[in-house]
């Protein structure tokens, strides 16, 4: 199996697995923000289906990148717009808002043995669309590394690791789209699954009772 | 209300020593009064003769019946009584005492004409009105409605929350400033301690019968609304799939399910078809659970403490 249908079958069961433990949550919880995690891991969970379908079916045409870099860039947006405010009103319309965006990606995804094949300047476009999931990844490693400071968790600790991992991996790959480039786009993959292991790692593991980093010296 | 007293004048010793002499007086006087509007109106009669206060105002927050919470001036003294009283009880100062309310958030001296309109900063400005400052002081004791024989029986206690509001000339020192607002810190402790505010239990009947639609009329339980409460711990700092996340017990999520933020309890009770002694038992555990805040019809977020006994 290559690096890149591993990335594929990572990110699938990762996201998977958080989106279904998220939806079930939310019954149970009817928490708003959970909600937002569950639909974008669920949303991240169905671009991996379609980087795989877009890399191994090859008999008919399926231009999935577009779904694909803009449906992962948005769903990391709505969980670090969750994070902005605790007010039900703003989290019940980004809820909403959560909804309709998705409703219109998976539209995007229906059309996508109909969209053109290429992008147009596909250098830029690409590195543009590619590269916006690696700044969102970052900007939610940031908001991670201040929640970390204000009060040291296990959690808050890996979810900044992920993130990074994450950002660095979006990162590492943007030149491929000028120049191609096999080690780069394989590192690139490599990192991003380091970042989804920890992302796993960071949602299966129990909360320590009460205790900080900083109390336990871990 | 009386607008006018003379109770309250004590000398003005050295800066620093008024406010200790003032808060010895206060409790001397306090444990004499009846009414929290004496209490109010000597405070008045303090800031307005001791620190060249203008005008000085006490506006609190009440409810009636009928869960309407509105603004009411408990106390007005003037420095010179010839100053025409709608000068500074008209509905722009109204309104500014009911944004503090709200807001829940005075403010440190300002001119008028940051606070007002052209029009009421040029009014105010004509009689020597030319700074404001606001204190805001809040209680979860409550603050008894004002005496008044034609309404007797109308109007309902409530949590304090108090807006003094100070009319001035000129710009005082930021001791004297910081000293009263110890001052009115003090008075609310006195207050308490004598008896003028009443406790939280102290409301009456809380028990309430079966069915909302027959509401208690002295409880305004049925009336308050549900706001959804969502843990700003959840997905950044703790992991929302190790800890206690779920709501376990049925009814209390069935009822959480049913708060939208506009529904009032005796509606999420119609909707949900739950009668008054499950929600009560539903909204103890989704307020010990902090998944919910109580507010007024009027917007005002009700402190927990308030509803502990109600619930």
């Amino acid at each position: 199996m290559d690096i890149a249908n591993l990335l594929s079958l990572t990110l699938f069961f990762v996201s998977l697995f958080i989106s279904v433990r998220a939806f079930y949550l939310y019954i149970q919880a009817r928490s708003r923000r959970i909600f937002i995690l569950a639909l974008s891991m669920g949303m991240i969970a169905l671009t991996a289906v379609a980087g795989y379908a877009g890399d191994n079916v090859t008999s008919i045409s399926l231009n999935v990148d577009w779904f694909n870099y803009i449906g992962q860039t948005v769903s990391f947006i709505f969980i670090l717009l969750s994070f902005f405010r605790n007010s039900d009103e703003y989290l019940r319309s980004l809820m909403r808002w959560h909804i309709v965006v998705s409703l219109l990606l998976l539209v995007l995804l229906f059309l996508a043995p109909v969209l053109p094949p290429e992008f147009p300047a596909p250098a830029v476009t690409k590195s543009i669309l590619s590269g916006s999931r690696g700044f969102i990844c970052f900007v939610i490693f940031f908001y991670y590394v201040y929640v970390f400071m204000r009060k040291e968790t296990r959690f808050s600790l890996l979810m900044g690791i992920a993130f990074l991992l994450l950002c660095l991996g979006y990162s590492i790959i943007i030149p491929k789209y000028v120049t191609p480039n096999d080690a780069l786009d394989q590192n690139g993959d490599l990192i991003r699954i380091a970042g989804l292991l920890v992302l796993f790692l960071a949602v299966l593991l129990p909360e320590r009772s009460q205790q900080s980093y900083a109390e336990t010296g871990a | 209300m009386d607008s006018n007293g003379a109770n309250g004048d004590v000398s003005r010793p050295g800066a620093g020593r008024w406010p200790l002499m003032i808060t010895a007086r206060l409790f001397q006087a306090a444990a004499n009064m009846r009414q929290i509007d004496e209490l109010f109106l000597w405070l008045a009669n303090v800031s307005v003769q001791n620190l060249d206060v203008q005008v000085a105002q006490f506006w609190g927050l009440q409810t009636n019946r009928t869960g309407e919470v509105f603004t009411q001036l408990r106390a007005l003294v003037f420095q010179d009584n010839s100053l025409p009283q709608h000068v500074v009880t008209n509905n722009h100062v109204v309104t500014l005492a009911g944004n503090v309310l709200n807001q829940r958030r005075g403010f440190m001296m300002q001119k008028v004409s940051n606070l007002f309109s052209p029009f009421q900063a040029d009014l105010l400005a004509r009689y020597g009105l030319n700074y404001c400052s606001c204190y805001f002081l809040s209680s979860a004791l409550l603050l008894p409605p004002a005496y008044d024989p034609s309404s007797q029986g109308q109007l309902l206690p409530m949590p304090l929350a108090l807006a003094v509001l100070l009319f001035l000339r000129q710009v005082p020192s930021q001791t004297t400033i910081s000293a009263l607002g110890l001052v009115l810190e003090q008075a609310i402790q006195a207050a308490g301690t004598y008896g003028l505010l009443q406790p939280p239990a102290a409301t009456g009947n809380h028990s309430l019968r079966n069915g909302y639609a027959q509401q208690e009329p002295r409880s305004a339980l049925p009336e308050l609304i549900p706001h959804r409460y969502e843990d700003d711990k959840l997905l950044k700092s703790s992991n929302p799939f190790a800890g206690s996340g779920a709501i376990t017990d049925k009814q209390a999520r069935r009822l959480y399910n049913a708060v939208d933020g506009h529904r009032a309890v005796k509606e999420i009770c119609e909707v949900t078809g739950m009668d008054a002694k499950e929600a009560r038992r539903a909204l103890k555990i989704l307020m010990a659970q902090h998944r919910i805040q109580f507010y007024t019809p009027g917007g005002q977020l009700v402190d927990d403490s308030a509803l502990q006994d109600v619930l």
